[in-house]
């Protein structure tokens, strides 16, 4: 079987480690991953979150929500095991 | 499962696919997984997203378009959510150098005996087949399989004195070994 992984096994397995989560829109989040269901709807811990500011969109607002949150995954797009932010890809951008 | 439109997906597992999401952007990496909902995984990913200047006056929206800039930024090992997909093309084929090194690594498992030569028949894994005593000669150590012993599930035959050779000097000769002179 070529398919040995499901793309939910993996995120399974990011489970107790940091997670970086791209929103649709701009706006994303990392936190440490705690739980997740069949609609990728998300528990994350220590959650912090960087959205464009709603006067300047080039400019990034970084928001550190503190407590455990439950994200609707209606809006997630793309999820980053490991992950530690858009912060640490600045140096990847050109 | 993925099954039926599935299996057209899985011939373009390892290649670089480039995807194009709902809100534009797109993302090009190597495709290792899929599911159902077009959930994917991609490894060495990289986003791309045009972001379109809009500062300025009416003058400045013409030259703003023109410098319509490209970001990009490398994501790494990604999940891809299937609700976002819009369209999958195929970039390119599998990456040489980290094509094969992947195959070797995934897969269902080859364990494999560490190489004595014999492989232990299949009933008896985990332990001395029986009527084999611990401690017993093991296999292509000079003791060749003597017929009789192991497999039968009882002693050998008591043998009139002599064991056969390679028993000569283990510490415990199996069951029924030497018996012929005390009796």
């Amino acid at each position: 079987m070529s398919n040995r992984i499901l793309p939910l096994e993996l995120i399974d397995k990011a489970i107790g480690s940091p997670i970086w989560i791209l929103m649709r829109g701009q706006t994303e989040l990392t936190g440490i991953l705690r739980g997740f269901d069949d609609y990728v709807n998300l528990v994350l811990d220590d959650a912090v979150e960087y959205s464009p500011d709603p006067r300047d969109k080039s400019v990034i607002v970084k928001k550190e929500l503190k407590a455990e949150i439950l994200l609707n995954g209606n809006h997630v797009a793309v999820l980053v095991p490991g992950g530690t932010g858009p912060e640490d890809s600045l140096a990847a951008r050109s | 499962m993925p099954s039926g439109k599935g299996s057209k997906l899985l011939r373009y597992i390892e290649h670089r696919l480039r995807v194009s999401l709902a809100d534009g952007r797109v993302i090009i990496g190597t495709f290792l997984a899929f599911d159902k909902h077009l959930n994917l995984v991609l490894v060495d990913a990289e986003e791309f997203r045009t972001l379109k200047n809009k500062k300025g006056g009416a003058a400045a929206a013409r030259a703003a378009i023109i410098e319509e800039r490209q970001e990009k930024r490398s994501l790494g090992l990604i999940i891809l959510r299937g609700e976002n997909v819009v369209s999958v093309a195929v970039e390119g084929p599998p990456p040489p150098s980290a094509a094969g090194a992947r195959v070797n690594a995934g897969g269902p498992g080859m364990a494999r005996g560490a190489g004595r030569g014999v492989v232990p028949p299949p009933n008896n894994v985990g332990g001395p087949p029986p009527g084999v005593p611990m401690g017993g000669a093991p296999m292509g150590l000079g003791a060749a399989p003597v017929h009789g012993v192991g497999g039968m599930g009882m002693p050998p035959p008591p043998m009139g004195g002599v064991p056969p050779p390679g028993m000569m000097g283990r510490g415990m000769p199996p069951p029924g070994m030497g018996r012929g002179g005390g009796y």
